[in-house]
């Protein structure tokens, strides 16, 4: 595998050449400031440009298109890294060897069209497709909240982050959905264009010349170059005393969020140690967590923490009985104790680095795995994988109870169900 | 040991049935550091009335014990916990149970070789006890509560209600809570006894792996030793003699949900076709599905024109015995225009030749790409097992050669007269 990072001024095109693959993988990412608006902006681009183009007018056009050419799967994605919103159009299709010749050459002219060529008649985005891709986006976003977990996750982060945009989720609003029109969506995409940052990636069996030379007469980006400021979210406010919000809905099973926010980390912490400690704690079958809350009193069946080490808070979800939350919120708090204290097996921190020695061999099975890791590390600094096995090897027990110090629980979020449950015999 | 390469993929397939029964599948991808290993019990939910191994009367046990079985298999008698020995190796290890199967299963990078024989060890522990299977009743009844609040959970138990009349596939794989609460550690020690025999079982490894070793550990396991010497019976599974109708052609149901779902359900007679025809059978049923509703077909981009459906239609399958169910769900508010307009396009049962060309290259196409990825291979070599007890080594030429004359042929005997409506409306 090798990997060429070629700055085009406007964009960086990166090349990761490998023959593992019968894919060649692309993603083209833009990227800007995270504000409300522009999640739903950033997604109805998505979707406008992947149901309509100048030459594919109608969104059975564009599939057909994409079975023509042996199944190529394009598609969009919009999320939050941190203080950025990306915006990432992906492309995979197979190599020529087993398709026909030419076959990938025009999959990427394909997605050139995709980006730079949509429908705009007279200085706005055609009135019908746009119109599509905005009632596909209002059902994404209205059934975004049908299932509890999700409806949940909501709830938690507005009371996680009160005054701050990070509360704010995709895949959009209403009210903001309601406000972009067909014109103002096309001022939008030609900001995109002008004005986000832009890094290609390329991952497959290719010829990096033949691949510049198809980038540079195509890609029709113009960015003014600037700096890219940092993705990493700085907690300005850590209250002392945990808010607790309990709110009541109509469900079976209840579901338990529970949010710290840390304070200023080391790149050490946030990039290893944060991660452990989320591992020992609510990280799989061993941890604490799962030990003490399912294993050994039985109160539910999933229990896990994430640590963001853009996000800068470790999240911690249960689904519970109702009747269960106090006893399950006291198992937790004493869990996170018994790490402070250093009372958990230290053949856990063993475990966490065998867990990344699968992990960083199984990145390099995957074309999406291989591109999101140079994405990381071009984003937010994760180290590559030499790097990051050295820095495991130190992790240690003290590292883990410093951490665990810096924990402290801000927010507990509790979606309360307790519907009689049918206990008729089905037979 | 017997080796099949399999045409146009750089996958080696060796497969051996030892003396116990135990049938072994080793797919060999050098290129690959993920291993994926599983064991498989042929017996899910859906095997609820049989004669247990060395009796001789049928008896019924509660819903659910194939589920709450694989639940408990994570017992040891020595208190040690099984996802914690793959752990020590970095690996992640899991189980699930669905209508006809139960699977065990670990992936990983290191020591696949040790894996595999504690794998193959821990399944054929079993360790039941009064209090452990008391335990285990909250976790799952946390378990039912999760699925049971969300929105497909409710549609997918009433398609199968409504759908199937006698084969308790009609209920769902989890039971009912009060199966869960009814069920004893005698229920689940007769279904071990009887269905997780390895004449009843197969074990599937894919990866970077020597196959030679592979089949030596299985045949040293004791698994296998315990029973070289017993009889070969199959056991006797109560037959249901499932009429070709369906229970409910029509029902609509409220819900808390935003936007109303539509599922329209084939309940679509294969009996007294061969394995060779059921096997063409289920590539054509499926290119007919979606050449007539998938994202490319003009039967939704007219859908789309009236503002009938707004993205897309979901089509999903799955075979029970001689039956298979074709699902279409639809989300609309529309729901009767869509299922007239859907009513109509079943009236005549072909699609263009043109249509059928561009359908089996997406078909071909797909082959080669789950061919890059361990988890997909997994999964479409397990398919084939399961369902055919073989290995197809030229899948490749098997679907090139399918034709529109032979489609349109083979459908035609196909009764689509059957089928059942569920309309989950908003409350």
């Amino acid at each position: 595998m090798v990997y060429i990072k070629k700055d085009n001024v406007a964009y960086n095109l990166h090349i990761i050449k490998t023959k593992k693959f019968k894919t060649v993988s692309i993603h083209v990412n833009f990227k800007r400031k995270f504000t409300k608006e522009g999640i739903t902006l950033r997604n109805l681009l998505g979707e406008v440009l992947l149901e309509s183009t100048k030459k594919y007018p109608t969104r059975r056009d564009i599939i057909l298109e994409k079975e023509n050419l042996y199944h190529a799967n394009f598609l969009y994605q919009s999320v939050r890294s941190g203080n950025y919103a990306v915006l990432e159009f992906r492309a995979s299709f197979l190599n020529d060897e087993y398709t026909e010749e030419g076959n990938a050459k025009q999959a990427i002219e394909f997605l050139n069209e995709i980006i730079f060529h949509p429908n705009i008649l007279n200085d706005e985005f055609e009135a019908t497709s746009f119109l599509r891709s905005k009632n596909v986006l209002k059902e994404q976003i209205e059934s975004a909240v049908e299932t509890p977990r999700r409806y949940a996750t909501k709830r938690f982060l507005e009371e996680f982050y009160p005054n701050s945009v990070f509360q704010y989720m995709g895949p959009g609003y209403i009210k903001d959905l309601e406000a972009i029109s067909a014109k103002s969506l096309y001022e939008y995409y030609n900001s995109v264009l002008n004005s986000d940052f832009v890094d290609v990636f390329v991952c497959g069996d290719v010829d990096e010349k033949e691949i510049e030379e198809l980038f540079k007469n195509r890609f029709a980006i113009k960015t003014v170059k600037k700096k890219t400021e940092s993705h990493l979210i700085i907690n300005e406010k850590i209250r002392k005393r945990a808010k607790i919000v309990t709110e009541p809905k109509q469900m079976q099973q209840s579901i338990l969020m529970i949010g710290c926010k840390l304070p200023k980390l080391t790149d050490y912490e946030r990039k290893y140690v944060g991660r452990l400690y989320s591992y020992i704690l609510g990280g799989g079958a061993e941890s604490l967590l799962f030990q003490n809350v399912r294993e050994k009193h039985s109160l539910c069946y999933t229990i896990h923490s994430t640590f963001s080490s853009v996000d800068n808070n470790l999240i911690i979800q249960s689904g519970i009985d109702a009747k269960n939350a106090k006893k399950a919120i006291s198992l937790i708090k004493k869990s996170m104790k018994e790490i402070a204290s250093g009372k958990f097996a230290e053949q856990m921190i063993d475990f966490f680095r065998l867990v990344n020695q699968t992990v960083r061999k199984e990145i390099l099975d995957s074309p999406v795995g291989i591109i999101n890791l140079y994405r990381n590390h071009e984003y937010v600094g994760t180290d590559l994988l030499d790097k990051m096995e050295e820095e495991q090897a130190k992790l240690t027990k003290e590292d883990v109870m410093k951490f665990a110090s810096l924990v402290k629980i801000d927010t507990i979020y509790l979606l309360e169900g307790g519907m009689k449950i049918e206990e008729v015999n089905p037979q | 040991m017997k080796k099949l390469t399999l045409n146009k993929l750089d996958i080696d397939v060796y497969e051996e049935t030892l003396e116990s029964g135990l049938a072994v599948y080793v797919a060999v991808k050098e290129n690959s550091s993920r291993n994926y290993v599983a064991l498989t019990t042929r017996y899910g939910s859906d095997t609820i009335s049989f004669v247990p191994r060395g009796k001789k009367k049928m008896i019924d046990v509660p819903l659910g014990v194939a589920h709450f079985l694989e639940h408990q298999m994570f017992e040891m008698e020595d208190g040690t916990n099984p996802l914690e020995e793959f752990s020590k190796s970095g690996s992640n290890a899991n189980a699930y149970t669905n209508n006809d199967q139960t699977c065990y299963l670990f992936s990983g990078v290191h020591n696949v070789l040790e894996n595999l024989e504690y794998l193959l060890k821990y399944v054929s522990e079993p360790y039941f006890t009064d209090q452990s299977v008391e335990k285990e009743k909250g976790i799952i009844i946390e378990e039912l509560k999760m699925y049971a609040d969300m929105p497909d959970t409710v549609l997918y138990n009433t398609i199968f209600k409504n759908t199937m009349k006698l084969h308790p596939s009609k209920e769902p794989v989890i039971g009912t809570i009060q199966d869960i609460k009814r069920t004893t550690k005698e229920d689940l020690y007769t279904c071990y006894e009887t269905f997780y025999h390895p004449s009843n079982m197969y074990l599937l490894v894919v990866g970077n792996v020597d196959p030679k070793a592979v089949i030596e550990i299985a045949r040293n396991s004791s698994l296998n030793q315990k029973h070289q010497k017993d009889k070969k019976e199959s056991v006797q599974v109560k037959h249901y003699d499932e009429p070709k109708t369906v229970v409910k052609k029509y029902e609509k149901k409220t819900l808390d949900i935003v936007l109303p779902k539509i599922a329209i359900t084939w309940k679509l007679n294969l009996e007294h076709k061969s394995v060779e025809e059921k096997k063409k059978l289920n590539q054509y049923l499926s290119i007919l599905f979606s050449a007539k509703f998938g994202s490319s077909s003009l039967c939704l981009e007219e859908l789309r024109n009236e503002e009938i459906i707004s993205d897309i239609l979901y089509l999903d399958r799955v075979t029970i015995d001689d039956y298979v169910l074709y699902m279409m769900i639809g989300e609309t508010k529309e729901y009767e225009t869509l299922l007239e307009k859907v009513k109509k396009e079943m009236k005549e049962i072909t699609i263009s030749k043109e249509d059928f060309e561009r359908k089996k290259k997406v078909l071909i196409s797909s082959y080669i790409y789950m061919s890059d990825n361990v988890d997909s291979i997994a999964g479409a070599l397990d398919e084939t097992i399961y369902y055919y007890h073989q290995i197809d080594d030229d899948w490749y030429q098997f679907l090139r050669n399918l034709t529109w004359e032979e489609m349109n042929e083979m459908i035609q005997m196909i009764d689509f007269n059957h089928f059942s409506v569920v309309v989950l409306e908003s409350n």
